[in-house]
């Protein structure tokens, strides 16, 4: 017998032991099986392994999952509500600072453009750098939605513009507002 | 008949698990923590390594409950995650070879035979040689054996799970049942030789 045949034969068994039996004949199939001694052995095999697996019990653990899972799930819990008021804080904080920023920055523009004096352009600078490094990391973590980066992003670009325009209205006063264009 | 009818049923407790409560989720996991740790048992052949695997299994069903669809038996969709979970694991790891002979955490079903040692001994050796055979074969074919014999799932049942077609759950079968033939063959030709006939 061809290894082919003896597949097909085996097939034949494999479906017989699902309980796909349609037609099939479990003793004239072991006679095919006997015209090749290596088709046999493994067709006895087959069946052999088939009464070990149908008789072998379900194992069982001594552990119950049950306690183990809702643990995990309670610890897990715990650390999302922190992550998510660690998230809520650092975001409001984030966008308070621009917008209180931004209107300190105009005011005092408005106001007096002479105004914006070095100590004041390296505050705003460095909490500017500041609050741009909290929005990459939250970004990061991906905590934040596109839209509430770009609208961050559009805060800090006026707020850069206005420090900017400030500074070279210190420097050439002519080219700006300034009280004597008032 | 009132103490049963007052149990609130697996759908109700789906609904509150959903919901975020951990004790109707808890029910659940300890009305189907059997068969998923005998599946992952089955299939990783380590009783630390499938208790690790069931609790994941159950974390990861919880996470994604949201995902459940209601019109799928729940016991099917976690064999889903179970499974997934148990072959990637046998994937990362090279080789892995446990007695079920040294395994202080099964316990065995009890039987009216288990007084007599010698019966005793020889159901010990027969459930280590079985788990040793489906320990030999390839992970994508230990799923479909372990759902046809340990939970009598037919082809449909089992495609389901393993997110695969009827004729190609057949194949796997087959092949997984040609391999253990083998195996039995090799096994009882070389009664004293404990290597495996394939190696995963």
């Amino acid at each position: 017998m061809i290894m082919k045949d003896c597949d097909r034969l085996l097939q034949q068994l494999s479906n017989y032991l699902d309980g796909h039996s349609d037609g099939i004949d479990l003793i004239a199939l072991r006679r095919q099986a006997e015209a090749d001694v290596d088709c046999l052995a493994l067709f006895e095999s087959m069946l052999e392994a088939h009464a070990l697996f149908s008789a072998a019990p379900m194992v069982n653990s001594s552990r119950d999952v049950s306690q183990s899972v809702t643990t995990v799930l309670r610890r897990q819990q715990r650390r999302e509500r922190l992550a998510l008021l660690l998230v809520l804080s650092l975001g409001a904080l984030t966008a308070f600072i621009p917008i209180a920023l931004l209107i300190w920055a105009g005011m005092a523009f408005w106001i007096d453009p002479n105004i914006m004096s070095p100590m004041i352009h390296s505050v705003v600078a460095f909490l500017s750098q500041t609050t741009t490094l909290i929005i990459a990391l939250l970004s990061a973590i991906q905590h934040l939605p596109p839209w509430a980066i770009m609208s961050l992003f559009t805060l800090f670009s006026l707020s850069f513009l206005l420090m900017a325009l400030a500074l070279a209205n210190q420097r050439q006063p002519e080219l700006f507002f300034s009280p004597h264009h008032a | 008949m009132e103490h049963a009818a007052s149990q609130p049923s697996e759908r109700e407790l789906l609904q509150r698990a959903q919901s975020g409560d951990h004790r109707a989720f808890a029910s659940i996991v300890q009305a189907y923590q059997r068969p998923v740790y005998n599946l992952c048992y089955r299939m990783l052949g380590d009783p630390a390594e499938a208790e690790d695997a069931t609790q994941e299994t159950f974390i990861r069903a919880y996470t994604h409950l949201d995902r459940y669809d209601p019109n799928r038996k729940f016991i099917n969709w976690v064999f889903t995650i179970a499974s997934n979970h148990c072959v990637d694991r046998l994937r990362k790891r090279k080789m892995v070879w446990t007695s079920y002979e040294d395994n202080p955490y099964v316990e065995r079903m009890p039987t009216a035979d288990n007084a007599n040692p010698h019966i005793m001994a020889e159901q010990r050796e027969r459930a280590d040689e079985i788990q040793r055979w489906i320990d030999q074969l390839p992970p994508d074919y230990r799923t479909p054996i372990v759902l046809l014999y340990w939970y009598n799932y037919s082809y449909e049942e089992i495609a389901d799970i393993m997110n695969l077609s009827v004729p190609a759950v057949k194949s796997r079968l087959h092949r997984a049942r040609k391999r253990i033939a083998e195996m039995v063959q090799h096994a009882r030709s070389n009664p004293f030789s404990t290597s495996p006939a394939h190696g995963t």
